[in-house]
């Protein structure tokens, strides 16, 4: 029940945050939005899999989608949607070739790789989720701390930033809170697959599932503005 | 923040609450942003097992 609701739940969270994301690019243009919207079909199409997995059992087809787009892209497309939003067009644009070539071989190296479920289970996994020891080839499971590091610096980074920026100015209070919430949001699946390897159960999926959450409301939230903010207090 | 002359450029503020807790998370985020550049950089290294 747990690894088949959760991510289940986590998967249409993801659907409905890029249906709003989407929504808004549709409506106000901006790459970081289509950027967005496309991390977020990723984070929706990852879940999927776990439940997928957790109602029906192991098929590579799923395994695949799940690596690629749940364990690799995610962060990183969603934290270069924040490189548009925060950086030069042309530094920007080069940021965005790099991770789409990225991408690219990464794809061909999952979709290309060697697998075995029976490996889900070494170590502290039971293999109640899916990891990516399962995963024979060499080079493949590489390429995830580069993509995530990538991600952290650009999505958590760049949440944290903006938010920093809005404080230090004292203007537009709900950018400032909904940019932390961003920022914590996208570090809770980080920390659940930290505390998966060291065996907590659930935790991966807890953490995918609150990240979730945390970012579509912080989302809302730095899109709704508060009414009537105080702006000033006078001094004495 | 320097405070300027009556009238004009009165200082802006939060709420009193934000203006407490939000430097409080925001520190909290970077020492976050670390950990988990460390850590990444880590099982990139092979220093520590990845789950993913």
């Amino acid at each position: 029940m747990f690894n088949t609701l959760l991510p289940l739940l986590s998967s249409i969270t993801s659907f409905v945050f890029a249906f709003f994301v989407l929504k808004r690019y549709a409506a106000r243009k901006g790459t970081h939005l289509l950027l967005w919207g496309i991390g977020t079909i990723f984070y929706g199409i990852g879940g999927f899999c776990e439940f997928y997995y957790g109602a029906f059992g192991w098929n590579p087809l799923v395994f695949r989608l799940w690596y690629l787009f749940g364990a690799v892209l995610v962060a990183a497309w969603l934290g270069q949607g924040t490189v548009y939003l925060l950086a030069k067009p042309r530094w920007a644009n080069a940021l965005m070739i790099l991770l789409g070539l990225g991408s690219l071989y990464a794809l061909v190296k999952v979709f290309t790789a060697e697998l075995d479920p029976s490996l889900m289970t070494t170590g502290v996994h039971t293999g109640s989720e899916l990891s990516g020891h399962a995963i024979v080839t060499s080079g493949v499971r590489i390429l995830t701390p580069f993509f995530n590091l990538y991600g952290v610096i650009t999505l958590v980074g760049g949440a944290a930033y903006s938010a920093y920026i809005f404080w230090r100015k004292r203007i537009l209070l709900h950018r400032t809170l909904g940019n932390i919430m961003i920022a914590i949001g996208a570090t809770l699946p980080a920390f659940g697959g930290f505390f998966s390897r060291l065996g907590i159960p659930g935790a991966l999926y807890l953490g995918e599932f609150f990240g979730v959450i945390l970012l579509f409301l912080g989302f809302l939230r730095a899109t709704t503005p508060m009414g009537e903010t105080r702006t000033a207090e006078t001094t004495a | 923040m320097k405070t300027p002359s009556s009238g004009k450029g009165t200082p802006r503020r939060y709420p009193s609450l934000y203006e407490k807790t939000i430097p409080v998370a925001l520190g909290i985020i970077a020492l976050i942003i670390v950990f988990l550049a460390v850590v990444s950089i880590a099982v990139a290294l092979g220093w520590f097992p990845g789950a993913y």
